[in-house]
Order: C-alpha cells, then structure tokens, then sequence
C-alpha cells in the first residue's frame, strides 16, 4: 500500500468512529468559531485610532506615522530618510499605486539588494489587535523587498485597517496568495540568553505610515 | 566542531537520564542561563496572560478546535492534501523517520541541491534531516539563530523555542569568534546579531533548496504557516528553487479564522507576545507573473507514531502547538535543562512525547522524572493534561515489567503490608523506636535506609508516645 | 441531632501524619469537632494509596481504594489534613471501569472527600475564635490542593483569624518543593535542587514560621532548612489552628 493509504488507513483505525459526513464536520468547525468573544481581546471601538495607538506604543518594535492622502507619501518617505540619514536610494516595491507618485529626487529601483538601506511597500490591510500589517506576494510584490532591507517602511490605507485576526481571515476567503504575511513589528531575537535584539534577518527597523483615505476621516478631523 | 563543554551528545539517551541529570546539576553555567532565558519566558508569559482576560476561554476554544480536528482527522487530511495540490504544491506522505527523511533528501538531489537552508523545525530535529542531509553529503544551514549557535556547537537543541537556551553569551562569542572568523564582544550581543546577520545573508540567497517545517497546515486553503521574530522562514522560502516543508499529521486546522485562536495562544505561551513578527501563509510555488518564490514547492507529511498515539490514548498530547511553555514552567526542567533528557522534545511534553518515538523502555525514566505538581498542565495553552499522560506511562512501564526490581519490590511490601491494618500497625509500631534511636535534637541527620533522603536533607524524628493510630486508640482525643 | 446539624466526618488521618506527626491529627479532630462534626476515625485505614498510583501499579492503587472506601462508607464526609491525599482519593474514579458498580462506590467517595481547610472553610463556614500567635508566618501551596482541589484561599482564610499572626507573603509559594512523593528518593539530587531554591525563597521572607497543609512537602522543607542551618520552625497549619502559640514544630517534639 502507498504511504498516504497506510497513513489514512491507521489513522481512521486509531479513530475507531466511523467517518461523519462532511456537512457534519463542516458545521462542527463553524460552532467552534461562533461565540467567540470571550475568547479573543474585545473588538476595538474606532480600528484605525486602535491601530495608530498600538503601533506608536513604544514597548511596540515599530514607529508609525500618519499622512493626509496617499500623495504625501513621497514626502514622509524623504523626511524618513533625511532622519535616518539614508539617503535618496529608495528600494520601491513595483504595486501600481506607489509608482503612479511622484518621486522625483529619489533614485528608485524595485529589487532589494543583500545590504539594501531602505524599501517602502504597501500593505494589504492592518489589524489593529496586533498591529499587524498583511502583505501579500504577487506580480507587483516581491517577498524579498520586504526582508532584505535595513529599514522598511510599510504604507497602509486607513480604509483598510480591521480589527481583529478573525476579521483578516474573513476578508481573506478565497484562493489564497502564495505568500501572506502578517508582519508584526521589525524582525527581532531573543535567542541570546533571553535578551532581545532588533533586527536579527529581516530588517531592524519597521515604520507604518498609515493613510488616511477615509472621506470623512481627513485628519483635521481625526486629530484633536 | 567544537565539542560541547560539559555534555556529551553522542552518548546522551534517554536511558542515561540520571547521569546526564547529574551532570546537568553539576554546571552552575546552565542553570544560570536556564534561570535567564527560562525565568524571562516565564515572566513575559505571566504578564502577557494578565493582560488578556479572554486567555482561559480562548484555552478551551483552543483545544476544543484541536480535538475536533483530531476526530476527523483523515477529513482534513485528505482536504488539506487535495487543496495543496491544487495550489502545485508536491505532498508526500511518510509513515516513519527514515521514510521522512529519504524523501527529503530525494528531493534535494533531484533539484542537484549541495546546500540547503533550514528555517527551525523540531519535526526535522525528530526525524533525523540534520543526520540525513550529512549523510547524503548536502550542506545544512540553520538560518534561525540560536539552531545557527548550535550547529556551529555540534550540540542538538536544548529547548523547543530556544534550542541555545544551554549556551551562555559567552560561548556564543567564542563560536562565533571561531566561525565567523571575526572577533566578538560576549557583553555586545546585538553585535554579535548582527555577526550572524551578515554571514547567513550569503548562505540563505546561495542555496538551493530551503526546508521549514509548519505551525499549522490550514485544510481549507492547503496553506502551511509558519511563525518566527527573526524573518529566517521568509528567507529560508523564498530565495531558493526549491521549498520543502515536512510537518506532522497533527499540525491541521480547519480553516484560517481557527489557526487565529491557537496564534494568539502560541504567541502569549512561547514569548509573552500577541503574535509573532512574521505570521507566514505559504500557499504553493511561485505563480505565473510572480517576482520571486520557489519553482516547487513539497510538503511531507510525516506520520512517525502520530496515528498510534492517536489509538492508544495519547490523542489529547496531539494538542501540542510546541509553545515551550511546560518546560519553562517545570521545576525539574529548570534545574536540568533540555539535554538531560536525552531526547528530541525536553521537558514535560518531551516525556510524554519520548516513549513514543525511542520506545518506553529507552526512555521510562522520563515519565518517573516528575513530582506531579501540575504546573505544566496549569500553562499548556491547549489544556494537555501532561501529568495524567506521564502517569498513563507509568503504568505501562509497571505492567510491562520495565520498572526496576528494587521499586517494584519495595512497592510490593508496601502494598501488602498497608492491605493488612494490623500488619501495618505493627509495622509502624516497630519502626518509630528504631528511627528515634538516629535521632539527635529531634532530627535524624543520617540513618540506614533513609540514605536518599538524609544524603541532602534532615529528617525529623519520630514523636515518642507512638502513631497516630496508636494514641487514639488508647484514647487520646486532643 | 440530625447529620445536617452534626455531621459524622471520617477523619482520613494520612500515613506521614499517622506514622510522623500525630499531633497534625489531633489537631485535626480539635478543628473539625469546634466546627460543629462529629469525628470518626476509622481503624482500617492505612494509606490511600498514592505510592502506589504514582509509580504506576494500578492494581496496588485499586487494592487501597477498595479498602479505603469499605473503611469509610458509613460516613458522611470524609477529612484528610492533606491535599495530596484527599486529591489521590478524588482520582479513584480513574481507578474503575467507567459504568461499573464500583466506579459508582468510587465516584460517591471522590464526591464526599475533602482537604480539611477547604472543608472547614468551604462546607461548614467555619472561622478560628480565639486563637493567638504572635509571630510571622509564610505558607507554602502544596500542589496537589492547589492544583487539584482549589486549596488556596482557604487557609489563609483561617490564618488571617489567627490573633497576632502576621502572613508574609511567599515567593514562588506556588511552585513545587520538590518532594512529590516517591520521586525525593528515586531522583534524590534533582529533589534537593529543587528544595534548596524553596529554602532560598522561604529564608527570604525574614519569616518565624514556614505553615502548610501537607505533611510530605513540609518534611521536605523542614528538612533542608536544617540542614542549611535556618532557624525558620515548620509546621503543618492545622497545628496553629488548633493550637496557636501552643502549637510545636518539626522536630521539636521528637526531641523531647
Ligand atoms: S504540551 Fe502544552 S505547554 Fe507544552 S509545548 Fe505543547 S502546547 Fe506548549
């Protein structure tokens, strides 16, 4: 017998129960999720002020900032940069909403070296329970972008910001991307006696900024 | 490679638990570094469990989620392995280790591979890949970094989350000074990160094959997770032809949103975090138009004694989400760490785990190696009642005849003479007058037969006036 | 008087107590008497069979439990001045088929078994009166009544009403001494590393006194606190309970 019939056979033998239907399972599974509440950190009252509040906690290994309006993005990123002294070489990820900016006085290109400074990406959504922003592999994504680098800087739309893991996992039905990453601050380590360090593979420093393109949530109205 | 200083590898088993215990006790430098690693999980566990009053409720969930995945586990099996192939990616099956490993390394020299790169596993640690891949003559690099400091130690992990939890900082600089060929500050420890960082770099976009193994594989999208704070999965996956992953049969989750409650447990239980920095769902190989990912990607369901644990009353331990936290819980294995144990998994869940995979009779000793006190079973995120499982082998070993006849003679005296009150009575009523005649100042400091005891400790002397029993019954109320 | 008014308790007097501390038991029988019981103690009692169920041998285990629930089956609830004990004779159940007859005699006595200060404080209500101790005191939660039986507020409960005894608290009260049975003398040096950290954590507290509610783990404290020569005296909270400043220590009687 092949291996997968030998592995099947033991396990149903092991489960001595004859198989439920499939709808059976189908509907076990779906109780299992209902209620949920108790068990997970309440639902946040506002996602987006949740989000910013979570990543800008400094225990939080990451820095955020938000913008008016995805055209500023050229100006934070230069700002970014002036403040961490990294130049004007900017490793930008090829989705179509970054390179439609304007760029001008950035040397840009669009493949992470081994020793790249700094690279900007757009995330697919934040979750602000974690804050974890979801990046996803694709024709205009490359997963190396988003690890080579010293620094990364991760642009995520407000809109798109949700509350808790079950929300991500529910916007994310269907077939699934090769790669989806819920990035949750830079890379880190504690593998050395317990003590933690930033940036042990991936980068070392994480910045989100976060945009606000809300239509009622410009920011003179969200800032007190 | 360097040996490691004070524990032997090539002889450490299970078998020799006692001596390796003895070693272990005997190195003031472990238990440092157990206290700092071990006693910090334990601390940002506790702090992170306080912070999360869903915690207990989220437990049962979890469990509950586990166990029905269990029951219907050849379902998700065979859902899983349907959508992963649908996705392109390659699934085999392998009942053993050996067949494990031989079908890893089949994959690597079919893809010609000479090195490999490897995101930490303890399932390849269980089967045997790091041998395997030496054998076959393929370079293993261990890109996560304390599986980096062991390798370059010669020394198998010590802790399911931190496999260098045994190495002092110290240590770390003469490897890595020796290695890395450049010198290194045992008190700069991020310079000493950033060492690591550079000499990986090359190694993870040089190889052609990276191997990880799974946190959850998600029957519903074929898809298999992994978790790390380092980002060494993503660059273990990424860069090479070829992505290999081997997992066990009892990593399945029904869909995404019931990985989400064992993520939140996994996280809080292992490092005190929400979630881990880099929560991957890999899902096939690369796709038309896609810029960068593995030309194939395999998935190697490895069986090794799950689908009997399964059948003999072990099923609750398929729980195991490997967080580590019975281990940095354990007081016995804070004071021994993990090589003592002579096994893959150290540590509470390594003992119920060992009998299984090195057989009860190797490893009896695990299971006996523990007070019972419940602490373990009190922090398993998914509610495995380790003590009952360690019992459970206890049992076996009794009826199976493995146990010692020194224990199984003095439980059989025991036994018979506590069936017997009056036998019993008078057994006590002989005894007390002989102990006290030890005693000086009330306490015993040395006597035969309490060898054990008074080696380490005093033992107080019996009160004079005879048992319990014998008051009473002479009419002592008070 | 009805049973509600007067319950009839068999007392569960323990082999380490019976064999090592009599007085634990006599402080025992003072308590559960001034909490309005009458107590029994039956003399077919020996052990509840716990080495026997921790080494493995369950036939061993089965022949207790068979014994010890025939010794007790007049009674109304049983008390053991132990959480070790009352939590091995709360696992019998495990011990019998599931459905059998005797799993149904099991399951009555796991259900009628209680740990004395969970019984004092939880089934009769009950608070010391006139009790007094001047001293410091720590207390250590052994395992298996923390873990198994829920036994932690309650002896502090009773302490606290003990006049002029000042609690301090312990740190790592909850974690394991190291006795855990059998296993002190099948993994001697392992016991002793984990005991040695316990003393640490108890000569810290600056405390006169070291209380608890299980014989076994106090032995094993006691035990390694002399030897490291701590001045700090053990005894089982029964004792200080029943007996306040009169109460003796470990080791204390036997020298007399
Ligand atoms: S047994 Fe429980 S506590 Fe131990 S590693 Fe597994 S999940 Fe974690």
């Amino acid at each position: 017998m092949s291996a997968r019939a030998d592995i099947l056979s033991a396990v149903r033998r092991a489960l001595k129960a004859p198989p439920a239907a499939p709808d059976l399972i189908v509907a076990e599974a779906a109780a299992l999720l209902e209620d949920l509440d108790p068990a997970r950190p309440p639902a946040p009252a506002d996602p987006v002020e949740a989000f910013f509040a979570k990543i800008d906690d400094p225990a939080f290994a990451a820095s955020i900032e938000r913008i008016d309006g995805i055209r500023a993005l050229p100006a934070a990123l230069r700002s970014y940069m002036a403040r961490h002294r990294l130049g004007f070489r900017l490793c930008l990820q090829p989705q179509e909403e970054l390179r439609a900016l304007s760029w001008a006085g950035f040397d840009l290109h669009h493949e992470a070296a081994p020793d790249e400074a700094v690279a900007l990406a757009a995330g697919r959504r934040g979750i602000s329970e974690t804050g974890s922003v979801v990046l996803e592999s694709g024709p205009d994504s490359r997963i190396l972008n988003l690890f080579l680098p010293f620094h990364l800087v991760l642009a995520v739309r407000a809109s798109t910001i949700l509350g808790r893991l079950e929300d991500h996992a529910e916007a994310s039905a269907g077939l699934p991307p090769r790669n989806a990453i819920l990035m949750t601050g830079a890379s880190g380590t504690s593998d050395i006696e317990g003590s933690y360090v930033r940036g042990a593979h991936g980068p070392r420093f994480l910045h989100v900024i976060l945009i606000e393109d809300r239509p009622q949530g410009r920011l003179e109205e969200v800032r007190p | 490679m360097s040996a490691a200083p004070e524990l032997h590898p090539e002889t450490r088993r299970p078998a020799r638990f006692k001596a390796q215990a003895a070693e272990a006790l005997a190195s003031p430098r472990l238990k440092l570094a157990l206290d700092r690693t071990a006693g910090n999980a334990e601390a940002k566990r506790g702090a992170a469990v306080a912070a999360f009053p869903g915690f207990e409720a989220a437990r049962v969930r979890g469990a509950a989620i586990k166990d029905h995945t269990l029951r219907h586990l050849d379902h998700y099996l065979e859902s899983f392995a349907a959508r992963a192939e649908a996705l392109g990616t390659k699934v085999h099956w392998a009942r053993t280790a050996d067949e494990a490993c031989r079908i890893t390394v089949e994959i690597c020299r079919q893809a010609g591979a000479r090195s490999a790169t490897r995101s930490k596993s303890m399932l390849g640690e269980e089967i045997g890949l790091p041998h395997a891949l030496a054998e076959a003559g393929i370079e293993r690099v261990e890109t996560d970094l304390a599986e980096h400091i062991v390798q370059l130690a010669g020394d198998p992990p010590s802790h399911i989350v931190w496999p260098a939890m045994h190495i002092a900082r110290e240590q770390v600089a003469e490897l890595f000074a020796e290695h890395h060929q450049t010198p290194q500050d045992p008190d700069d420890v991020p310079s000493m990160v950033e060492s690591a960082r550079r000499v990986l770099r090359g190694k993870f976009l040089g190889a052609d094959v990276g191997i990880s193994g799974a946190n959850f594989l998600i029957a519903e999208t074929g898809a298999v997770c992994t978790v790390t704070n380092e980002g060494n999965a993503e660059l273990t996956t990424t860069p090479p032809r070829v992505h290999i992953v081997t997992a066990g049969i009892e990593k399945l989750v029904p869909t995404l949103a019931h990985a989400m409650t064992l993520l939140r447990l996994l996280a809080r239980s292992a490092t005190g975090a929400e979630i881990t920095q880099y929560t991957t769902f890999h899902a096939g190989p690369k796709r038309p138009g896609d810029l960068d990912g593995p030309e194939e990607m395999h998935i190697v369901l490895v069986d090794n004694g799950r689908s009997k644990m399964l059948g003999e009353g072990l099923e609750e331990m398929l729980r195991c989400i490997r967080c580590g936290a019975c281990m940095n819980h354990c007081v016995v294995y804070r004071q021994i760490g993990g090589h003592a144990y002579g096994g893959v998994y150290p540590g509470p869940m390594g003992a119920v785990l060992t009998p299984v995979l090195q057989g009860l009779k190797e490893s009896r000793a695990l299971p006996q190696a523990c007070t019972l006190n419940g602490k373990c079973a009190e922090v398993c995120p998914v509610k495995i009642p380790l003590p009952t499982l360690l019992r459970g082998w206890r049992i076996r070993s009794w009826r199976e005849g493995l146990e010692p006849t020194t224990v199984r003679a003095g439980i059989g005296l025991w036994a018979f003479v506590a069936k017997r009150p009056r036998l019993y009575r008078l057994g006590v009523k002989a005894a007390l007058p002989v102990l006290r005649i030890f005693g000086r100042k009330g306490w015993i400091e040395k006597a035969p037969l309490l060898g054990a005891w008074t080696d380490q400790r005093d033992f107080p002397t019996p009160p004079r006036g005879g048992s319990f029993m014998a008051q009473y019954k002479a009419g002592r109320r008070s | 008087m009805t049973s509600a008014e007067r319950p009839r308790i068999g007392l569960f007097v323990t082999c380490l107590v019976d064999a090592m501390r009599p007085q634990t038991g006599f402080a025992a029988i003072a308590l559960l008497e001034r909490a309005g019981c009458a107590v029994e103690v039956p003399m077919a009692q020996t052990c509840c069979g716990q080495p026997g169920w921790n080494s493995g041998d369950e036939k061993a285990a089965r022949d207790m439990a068979l014994r010890v629930i025939e010794a007790f089956a007049p009674h109304e609830h049983v008390v053991a001045p132990s959480g070790s004990c009352a939590a091995t004779i709360r696992d019998y159940p495990e011990l019998f088929e599931p459905g059998s007859p005797m799993r149904a005699r099991a399951e009555a006595m796991a259900a009628k078994t209680w740990e004395l200060f969970s019984f004092l404080t939880d089934v009769r209500k009950w608070r010391p009166e006139g009790v007094s101790l001047p001293a410091s005191a720590t207390y250590h939660d052994s395992c298996s009544g923390l873990r198994h039986l829920d036994v932690k507020a309650q002896p502090r409960k009773l302490l606290a009403a003990v006049k002029g005894l000042e609690m301090r608290p312990l740190p790592g009260s909850e974690v394991c001494c190291g006795f855990g049975g059998t296993f002190c003398v099948k993994y001697p040096a392992i016991s002793n590393a984990v005991a040695t950290e316990k003393a640490a954590n108890i000569e810290s507290t600056g405390a006169d006194l070291l209380l608890g509610g299980d014989l076994g783990c106090l032995m094993n404290m006691a035990g390694k606190l002399r030897r490291r020569g701590s001045k700090i005296r053990v005894t089982h909270a029964a004792e200080v309970l029943a007996w306040g400043e009169k109460a003796s220590a470990l080791g204390e009687e036997g020298a007399a």
